[in-house]
């Protein structure tokens, strides 16, 4: 569907330049920030440059930023690549130790109703528990920063893979549990050669919205921890009132985010089936 | 008497009385035998059991009483001496049409090597028609071509026994018929031992050598044995104009009408044909009156 593909392009460019474009004209006729508001010291001490950036400023910042992306020019001065390699290793790390916990126990969970009832209970208690609220105990047991941050990533994301996991198991057809009984298939040629292909599409959905809540897990426990990562540029940015790279350091991550799942989607059709 | 390759005795499917309802007995004292190479059809109306019958044989589900034998052993549990074609195909999806030839024969020949594999299952393939549809999935193929991928798929395993579910029950009459035609060539070359279950009259006298008529249920039992002494080949055109063929079709329409009716009391048969030798109540099949035509 070519045409289709194609239109669908044209009207997201359109919609682009529409949004960028008003934004343009408005910051153009904006006066600075005078008046008194809710965080007056700020507005005061800024002066010119409290007021959001236009599109033409943030892509000048972004094509600087993005020429040299791995500059160091100290603690609190690193080009955006070095602040994204941390970010993502912490992520990658979180995210694996969350997967390695999370299929096997999901796949036991899915095959025995007893651990299915057992666990649930500490399943959904424990699921709802935003990453902020798991900082300070991390911080106060593991001590280490960055290493709290990677404890935060895994136990939030641990979740949505755990429960597509079991959710997938368990659902597997009785027809093709059937075919691998008539063919005296052992219990673990069948988990590896039936269950694990059955299931892998709601498997592989699960870990999709896993490294998404990873990604947003991380920006905010950087945000929270401070030293490197991307999370904790946006907010030192803040801090230096640099609403360029605020701007653009969030559309970065939304970027990320949009490559990270895009990985996901690209694995989950090579497991896809039709039924 | 030795007893014969198959053997099902006095079986029995029931469930439990629980609070009020009192038990429910789906089928009981049902027995027959199956020599080597027979074709065996019991046809029957829905709900009479025919398919738990099967699924028993296969070690699927446990009996409420009796025994099954194959080959002289007892067997309960599920194997590969009893290959199955399910009534609606179960391919695995993931794997192409040879992939699920070979998953199987992977399952019955686990010391084979790659090549030898794949050289059993596209002969196999081959013999239901579909060398060239071998790399398709089981969503890209239609429901004839699915149900000729389970009838290789299954008698690719070699199994002692093989049980087939309806297995034509969802295809159009020509798909059927040319499927058929497929499935007696098979089993002439390979002399398996078939179990089929259907609810078409026709199909069970084209196809088979003995076909059993269940009542209906709750509490359905074999009601008629009748041997199909038609000779093979058998053409469906020629058929048609035999009238032997009409005794026996009129015969089974009688039966499956009156299956309702009586349960436990057995059928009386007036007719002493030669074609319609019914054993009655005998728990085997007496050799000496099997007419198997090959």
């Amino acid at each position: 569907m070519e045409s289709l593909k194609l239109r669908a392009f044209l009207l997201s460019l359109i919609i682009l330049l529409v949004f960028a474009g008003s934004w343009e004209l408005i910051g153009l006729s904006q006066v600075p920030e005078t008046r008194a508001s809710s965080t007056p010291g700020l507005v005061a001490a800024a002066g010119e440059g409290a007021r959001l950036p236009r599109p033409s400023e943030l892509v000048t910042f972004a094509f600087e930023q993005l020429r040299d992306p791995f500059y160091d020019r100290g603690t609190n001065d690193k080009g955006i690549g070095i602040q994204l390699a941390h970010s993502l290793g912490r992520v990658l790390l979180g995210y694996s130790l969350a997967l390695v916990l999370a299929i096997p126990t999901g796949f036991v969970i899915g095959m025995s109703p007893l651990m299915m009832r057992a666990l649930y209970p500490f399943i959904q208690v424990l699921r709802p528990i935003s990453p902020l609220a798991w900082m300070p105990l991390a911080l106060f047991v593991i001590r280490d920063s960055a290493a709290s941050a990677v404890f935060v990533i895994f136990i939030c994301s641990l979740w949505p893979a755990l429960i597509n996991t079991a959710f997938g198991v368990s659902s597997v057809h009785a027809d093709y549990l059937n075919v691998a009984r008539t063919l005296e298939l052992s219990r673990l040629r069948t988990a590896f050669t039936v269950i694990l292909p059955a299931a892998a599409p709601t498997i592989l959905t699960g870990m999709r919205i896993s490294i998404g809540v990873s990604w947003l897990v991380i920006v905010a426990a950087e945000m929270l921890v401070g030293g490197t990562g991307i999370g904790y540029y946006v907010w030192n940015e803040w801090n230096n009132l640099d609403l360029r790279a605020v701007l653009f350091s969030v559309l970065v991550i939304g970027v990320v985010g949009l490559l990270l799942d895009a990985v996901l989607a690209k694995a989950s059709q090579w497991v896809a089936y039709e039924s | 008497m030795s007893k014969p390759f198959l053997y099902v005795e006095n079986v029995k499917k029931s469930f439990p009385a629980r609070g009020k309802s009192s038990e429910l007995v789906v089928f009981d004292d049902v027995s027959f035998g199956a020599e080597r190479g027979e074709f065996i059809s019991i046809i029957g109306h829905s709900g009479c059991g025919k398919s738990t019958i099967l699924s028993i044989i296969a070690g699927l589900t446990g009996a409420s009483a009796g025994s099954v034998f194959v080959d002289g052993q007892a067997v309960s549990a599920p194997g590969l001496s009893r290959g199955m074609v399910f009534q609606n195909h179960s391919l695995l999806p993931w794997h192409t049409a040879l992939g699920n030839v070979m998953f199987s024969v992977r399952a019955r020949h686990p010391e084979w090597s790659k090549a030898q594999l794949l050289e059993h299952s596209r002969r196999f393939l081959e013999l239901v028609g579909l060398s060239k549809a071998e790399a398709r999935r089981p969503a890209q193929l239609s429901g004839g071509m699915r149900q000729r991928v389970g009838i290789a798929r299954a008698f690719a395993i070699e199994p002692r026994i093989l049980l087939m579910d309806e297995p034509f029950g969802a295809l159009d009459a020509l798909t059927r018929a040319s499927i058929q035609d497929q499935l007696v060539e098979l089993w002439q070359r390979t002399g398996q031992t078939i179990v089929m279950i259907t609810h078409d009259v026709d199909e069970a006298i084209y196809l088979s050598t003995r076909v059993l008529v269940m009542s209906d249920g709750p509490d359905a039992r074999i009601v008629e044995r009748l041997d199909i002494a038609l000779p093979r080949p058998r053409v469906r055109a020629e058929l048609l104009r035999d009238g032997r063929y009409h005794e026996l079709r009129s015969r089974l329409l009688e039966l499956l009408s009156q299956a309702g009716a009586s349960n436990s009391a057995h059928t009386p048969t007036s007719r002493h044909t030669p074609i319609a030798a019914a054993a009655r109540d005998s728990a085997v099949k007496r050799s000496e009156t099997v007419t198997t035509t090959a």
